[in-house]
């Protein structure tokens, strides 16, 4: 579903990323690890057509993002660690608007908004606006808006952070309900102990380089996935 | 005094890329230099015009008092309206005050940082009449000591007040639900009091003689930085130095002292949301195009971000004064221009009305520049744009659309409002009405053009966005150049040409402008779009 070719990314004379290469199929979590400014961003932001890159491919359902990416894009939602949406906008008309954007039916749009507000206890908020919310709540808007027109590869960008106990749980059913359906996930973290639970296949990334990628269990072994990253980490 | 130093080097890093922290090596990004040097050497033009002027009177010096009181308006008109928010409304509030550090350094920063902008801002009008001056006067050594400490130092009164105006509107609109709309209202009504206050002034002196000699011993007697800075430019004092350099310093201390007394209640009430449950059951789902849902998006940025309202109302203001003062008091303006120096009787003039409206057209949509700020006031969010499936192009069009949507219903209405008042051709109103779109198309799309090169989507509040860019200072430069060239031409050509046949080649001119444009956009602007990132 996405296969990633060889991509690689400066940032003056940094390296963010090096060769990149690694494939995540259909109906997979994927967890995509690194320490902090190990080029996680720089990758899902340039898996998501927000970030050029240097060299190398990105296929999204075997289309190119570099040649193709309304194409690419359709089928994606992006949320970003830092949910910073449309502040004067009421909650609803971004939602509403973001599904203008994919062209979503009028039905499809209220059944899919009605059951994620609910799932993330924010019926009674979605009339405000964006500004008012905290932090967390913001993040919750983002993923209503990203699961309402039902994306068949959804990319976090450190999906987990800012969400109460309650939220991260539905969160994670929701993943489980995108997969059950035939998506792909594709997400980064730090939170080994969730990717190691929830994932399928993870990548390791460090200074711009895979240095591992492949199934949850041939990675770990019989160590934690803690283990294995500080490992890799220390080398 | 280290933390001192740091603070403002961090604040003019980020705020206008002044001081920036560099790598080695790394080239400096400074404000657009170049435009700023053009833009004073015209007015240097000018004020050498007038000084010889003065000059005929023995006044010379007067050019001084002059373009510091020009440079006191200015500063005040900018500043009342963006000192609230520049002082109090900045995204590094809640880092700065959990830091070791005294609430009145926040606010000495702060202000250093508007200061230090508005003293680059005034030495583009200052400079040229200091030369100017200089040219047609003898001066010694002192002349460039005393002009180079009033540079440094004029800003100093003006900013105190703009930044007292500042911190009573928003200690005011802090309490209210609508907060930025009203701070905007009460500096308004501030810079109006003000306007009256000089106005007053004005109808109680008496202008007998030379009206500029009279205003500028007016503005010496009056503004005390003006008298102190024509006395020391002519005969040099050293304790009327001394005392000029204490007195603004110690009115800025005050200022800052008196702020940062109130800083943090302001600060705290700003910062409360009040919020209520609020459901979503009576939203009327409608399914709209790419391009209508964009448009609306804008268009509710717009009227959510009041100092871009407000900044951008400017050219539409004039130009409603303009159409109402035409059309109700023609005869009486007419008559006041017509006398014997005068190239043209009333009639005449009547006659050239289709092009005086034309030139007021272009004069608001030249002067007003929406799109260039709308790429950066995207801020974060534009990543997730960026992540939907919509060009790049279709992206840069809407906000094109949007904008020509704000601008033209009013210049299309007035032109109209001419047209019937004063019975123009059929042809002519079909000619301004062209003008009327094509001009904002080349403005809008220059804007946006501008702001995909100096795009800022980190800034510390959306004022320094909207008054504070690179972005935003070369459109104001740019429009006040391009509204001069296109009314002399247009004007030219009317002469040559005949009324109609000069719209005619305005609009052609201002048409092939636009399909230039949209070639860049589509291709560099759009290129631009892709490399861009919040």
């Amino acid at each position: 579903m996405i296969k990633i070719k060889g991509v690689s990314k400066k940032y003056g004379e940094k390296k963010a990323l090096d060769e990149v290469s690694f494939e995540v199929k259909s109906g997979e979590i994927f967890a995509f690890i690194g320490h902090n400014g190990a080029g996680k961003t720089t990758l899902i932001k340039s898996m998501c057509g927000i970030l050029d890159f240097d060299s190398g491919d990105i296929l999204i359902d075997g289309k190119s993002i570099k040649t193709e990416p309304i194409e690419c894009k359709k089928k994606m939602a992006y949320i970003p660690d830092d949910p910073e949406l449309y502040e004067d906008m009421k909650a609803i008309s971004f939602i509403n608007f973001v599904c203008d954007m994919y062209d979503v039916p009028i039905e499809v749009r209220e059944r899919n908004i009605e059951r994620f507000a609910k799932m993330f206890g924010m019926e009674n908020e979605l009339g405000n606006v964006i500004k008012s919310f905290s932090h967390g709540m913001k993040q919750k808007i983002a993923l209503i808006a990203a699961l309402s027109h039902e994306p068949k590869i959804l990319v976090m960008d450190e999906p987990f952070v800012g969400l109460d106990p309650k939220a991260i749980f539905d969160m994670k059913e929701v993943m489980r309900d995108v997969i059950k359906k035939g998506g792909t996930i594709f997400f980064s973290t730090h939170i080994l102990d969730m990717a190691e639970k929830l994932c399928d296949r993870v990548a390791i990334v460090k200074q711009g380089k895979i240095v591992k990628v492949g199934d949850m269990k041939e990675i770990r072994g019989d160590k934690s996935l803690e283990k294995v990253f500080l490992e890799l980490e220390a080398k | 005094m280290s933390k001192l130093f740091s603070l403002i080097k961090a604040g003019m890093s980020e705020g206008m890329q002044i001081l920036p922290y560099r790598f080695k090596g790394e080239k400096s990004r400074l404000v657009p230099t170049e435009l700023a040097i053009l833009v004073s050497i015209m007015i240097f033009m000018s004020a050498y015009g007038t000084t010889l002027m003065l000059a005929e009177d023995g006044m010379e010096k007067m050019i001084l008092a002059l373009y510091v009181l020009a440079t006191m308006i200015l500063t005040i008109m900018e500043g009342v309206y963006k000192s609230g928010d520049l002082l109090f409304n900045c995204k590094d509030n809640d880092l700065l005050l959990s830091m070791p550090i005294k609430k009145s350094t926040i606010v000495l920063v702060r202000i250093l940082k508007f200061y230090v902008f508005e003293m680059l801002y005034n030495a583009i009008f200052l400079v040229p009449a200091i030369l100017a001056y200089a040219l047609n006067a003898e001066v010694g050594a002192s002349y460039v000591l005393v002009s180079i400490l009033m540079i440094l130092l004029l800003p100093a009164i003006p900013i105190a007040i703009s930044c007292i105006v500042g911190m009573i509107s928003s200690a005011i609109s802090a309490r209210f639900k609508q907060k930025s709309a009203l701070q905007v209202f009460l500096s308004f009504l501030s810079l109006a009091l003000l306007v009256g206050v000089v106005l007053a002034v004005s109808m109680t002196s008496d202008f007998d003689g030379n009206t500029m000699i009279a205003v500028g011993e007016k503005t010496t007697e009056l503004y005390y930085p003006a008298g102190a800075y024509v006395r020391l430019a002519t005969e040099f004092n050293w304790l009327e130095l001394i005392q000029f350099i204490l007195i603004n310093l110690a009115v800025l201390l005050i200022t800052v002292a008196v702020i940062g007394r109130f800083y943090f209640q302001i600060i705290t009430r700003i910062n409360v949301v009040k919020r209520k449950e609020k459901a979503y059951t009576n939203y009327n789902f409608k399914r709209r195009s790419q391009v209508h849902a964009m448009v609306r998006k804008e268009l509710v940025k717009y009227f959510n971000t009041p100092v871009l309202l407000a900044n951008t109302a400017f050219g539409l203001v004039i130009f409603i004064i303009g159409v109402g003062a035409l059309c109700f008091k023609f005869d009486d303006i007419a008559a006041s221009m017509a006398s014997e120096e005068f190239p043209l009787t009333i009639d005449e003039m009547r006659s050239y009305l289709p092009s005086i409206t034309f030139a007021l057209v272009s004069f608001t949509s030249l002067m007003t520049f929406i799109t260039t700020t709308m790429i950066s006031l995207e801020g974060r969010a534009f990543n997730a744009l960026k992540s939907m499936p919509i060009s790049g192009l279709k992206v840069i069009m809407t906000k094109i659309l949007a904008a020509m949507l704000l601008i033209t219903p009013i210049t299309a209405l007035g032109s109209l409002v001419m047209s019937v008042r004063f019975g123009f051709g059929f042809l002519d109103i079909l000619l301004i009405l062209i003008g009327v779109v094509a001009i904002p198309l080349v403005t809008e799309s220059i804007g946006i053009l501008i702001d995909l090169k100096y795009a800022r989507f980190h800034a510390d509040s959306e004022t320094e966005v909207v008054k504070q860019s690179p972005g935003v200072m070369i459109s104001s430069f740019l429009g006040l150049g391009m509204t001069v060239v296109s009314i002399s031409l247009l004007f030219m050509a009317v002469w040559m040409a005949g009324q109609t046949v000069g719209l005619a080649i305005m609009n052609g001119v201002f048409i092939a402008i636009f399909l230039m444009l949209y070639l860049a956009i589509a291709t560099r602007g759009e290129e631009k779009y892709r490399g861009l990132a919040a």
